[in-house]
């Protein structure tokens, strides 16, 4: 799995591409905390994730829950199919906001 | 009358792969094969003999129909090849659709009759005809003195045919029956208020809520607070744990659905869920969430035998181990133990069971905690079938405990327990996750592996 990470001043952009499984969900973690400690806004692209499993999720998750402390929050951009039919299954979508682009993610925070 | 009906591979092809351990020609709307309301029919019809043809014969669906005897008709088996046209499947038939008319059903149709209405086919004269024909299949009957004609000929009262040739329409079938059309077939299960239909040994938690319309299944377990419904069918052999919601779906056969999971308008098999919607699916790969569920033997007198030969086994092999260690703590008087209540099962029965709390003498404790011989105090209660010998976690019997165990139904403590197999933090959701995960999906290999994984790690990681 590919992770790249771009930041600017309204919010850090996370592109995800590949499988969010096996190892790559403890390496995203890492990555996604030490984005939280330069800025709690964060938009994960998720469009080109083939594959994600449970811990993959709960590595969003937690995610989430240190951003919201830290008042920020993590929002994802295009989640495919298959990914969003797990975060239903699991109930995770209704925590998160999911946008069509990064455009309009990065609109929503500076709307807020 | 007599009737053919022929099942060719590529009316039900797209089934394969849906889990199910049965012939897929034996998919199932509201938890009744196509193939059995395909019978009913031709029985209302005034069918007196039915031969099913198959490319491939196959025991489960003989083993299903059998003779017939059950639906008051005589039930025959016969083959046909990928190519052979009706025509031929009717001439290699022949001198079962002598002297008869005959209704020839091709394809894995759903008819959609009514149970309590008379039909009458209306033939115009001696011929052939089709009652029904697509893509998918057709319904032709013939006369006893048939010549050929291809005169559409039609039931009274007119019949609405649908062919289930992808999820999506056996998805729609299934809904339209379920919602409007349950009381023109005879559906398997009891009748409970408010259109709910249950099967046999079809264990419900005390607080789970049912929504109608309902049908689940036989050997059906809807544990803690699980939601099921509207417009649901389970499968047979189908757990749905602990605050799972359930709605708008199918369930088939042999599946578990994991705690706290919300299904709304997929069909669900095994560890595969396709949206009804838009046809995608997914594959789950985490089984505390989603998995097949393996048809287990017959449970009590079955495992109780199985964990008397474990604990002997192992008794026998820790015995020596433990008079010599237990011995030396004695004469040195490092021995201590603890008493302690615990409980037994969800309803409340509890005992004391008396334990080596360890030693002072760190190197004799540690050897006797990597060799699982605390435990050996305890193997005689797999005799007298108070303990598993692998099992959930031993709760003390504490408020917090009774709690605890008031919503697992299916706790049943053990010697060596999953969460230590599986290496967790006895506080954590991860192991109630598991503990409930695993009693759920009981059987011989997984806790033979659990057993084997406890040793393992009580070796590895306690010396």
């Amino acid at each position: 799995m590919e992770i790249n990470c771009v930041s600017n001043d309204t919010a850090a952009i996370i592109t995800l591409c590949g499988r969010l499984a096996g190892r790559y969900p403890s390496i995203l973690k890492k990555k996604l905390g030490e984005q939280l400690r330069h800025n709690s806004r964060i938009i994960i692209d998720m469009s080109q994730v083939s594959f994600i499993d449970s811990t993959g999720l709960g590595v969003l998750v937690g995610a989430l829950k240190k951003a919201i402390s830290r008042e920020g929050d993590i929002r994802l951009v295009s989640p495919t199919e298959e990914v969003r039919m797990l975060m239903e299954l699991t109930r995770v979508d209704r925590v998160f906001l999911v946008y069509s682009s990064q455009q309009l993610a990065l609109k929503s925070y500076s709307e807020n | 009358m007599n009737s053919l009906i022929i099942i060719r591979e590529k009316h039900y092809s797209w089934l394969r792969g849906l889990g199910s351990a049965d012939h897929p020609a034996m998919v199932t709307i509201c938890n009744k094969p196509i193939l059995e309301y395909m019978v009913d029919f031709i029985v209302l019809v005034g069918g007196k003999k039915i031969r099913l043809v198959f490319e491939e014969p196959d025991g489960s669906v003989e083993a299903y129909f059998g003779n017939g005897e059950r639906w008051g008709v005589e039930i025959e088996y016969g083959n046909a090849q990928a190519d052979d046209t009706i025509a031929r499947v009717v001439e290699k038939n022949s001198s079962f659709g002598e002297q008869a008319p005959l209704i020839v059903i091709d394809g894995l149709l759903f008819i959609h009759y009514d149970k309590n209405a008379r039909y009458e086919i209306n033939p115009e004269g001696p011929g052939t005809g089709f009652l029904y024909n697509s893509e998918s299949g057709s319904i032709s009957y013939s006369t006893a003195d048939a010549a050929e004609r291809s005169t559409l000929v039609e039931f009274t009262p007119n019949l609405q045919v649908s062919t289930p040739s992808k999820i999506v329409n056996l998805f729609r079938i299934t809904m339209q029956v379920l919602r409007e059309e349950q009381h023109r077939y005879v559906i398997p299960g009891y009748g409970a208020d408010k259109g709910v239909i249950l099967g046999r040994n079809v264990e419900i938690g005390k607080e789970v809520k049912i929504h109608g319309p309902v049908v689940v299944g036989s050997n059906v377990r809807l544990l803690g607070s699980a939601v099921i419904g509207p417009n649901v069918v389970i499968g047979n052999n189908v757990i749905v744990d602990d605050g799972a919601e359930v709605r708008e779906s199918l369930v088939m056969a042999d599946t578990y659905i994991g705690r706290r999971l919300y299904i709304s308008a997929k069909m669900v098999a095994g560890s595969k869920v396709v949206s009804v919607s838009n046809n995608a699916s997914i594959e789950v790969s985490d089984e505390f969430l989603l998995s097949p569920l393996k048809r287990s033997l017959p449970i009590n007198i079955v495992r109780y035998l199985i964990n008397v030969c474990g604990a002997f086994l192992l008794a026998l092999l820790q015995l020596i181990p433990f008079c010599i260690f237990f011995t030396l703590g004695w004469l040195k008087g490092d021995l201590r133990f603890n008493k302690s209540r615990f409980l037994l099962s969800s309803d409340g029965q509890t005992k004391i069971f008396r334990t080596p709390s360890g030693f002072r003498t760190g190197a004799i404790d540690r050897i006797i905690r990597s060799l699982s011989l605390d435990r050996f105090a305890l193997l005689k209660e797999v005799f007298s079938g108070k303990l598993q010998l692998v099992g959930n976690r031993l709760i003390p019997d504490t408020a917090e405990g009774r709690e605890f165990v008031k919503d697992f139904s299916g706790y049943s403590p053990g010697i060596f327990n999953y969460t230590e197999a599986d290496r967790l933090d006895p506080g954590a959701a991860e192991s109630e996750i598991a503990e409930r995960f695993y009693s759920a999906n009981r059987g011989f290999l997984t806790e033979s592996k659990s057993l084997m994984k406890a040793l393992m790690n009580n070796l590895l990681y306690n010396t």
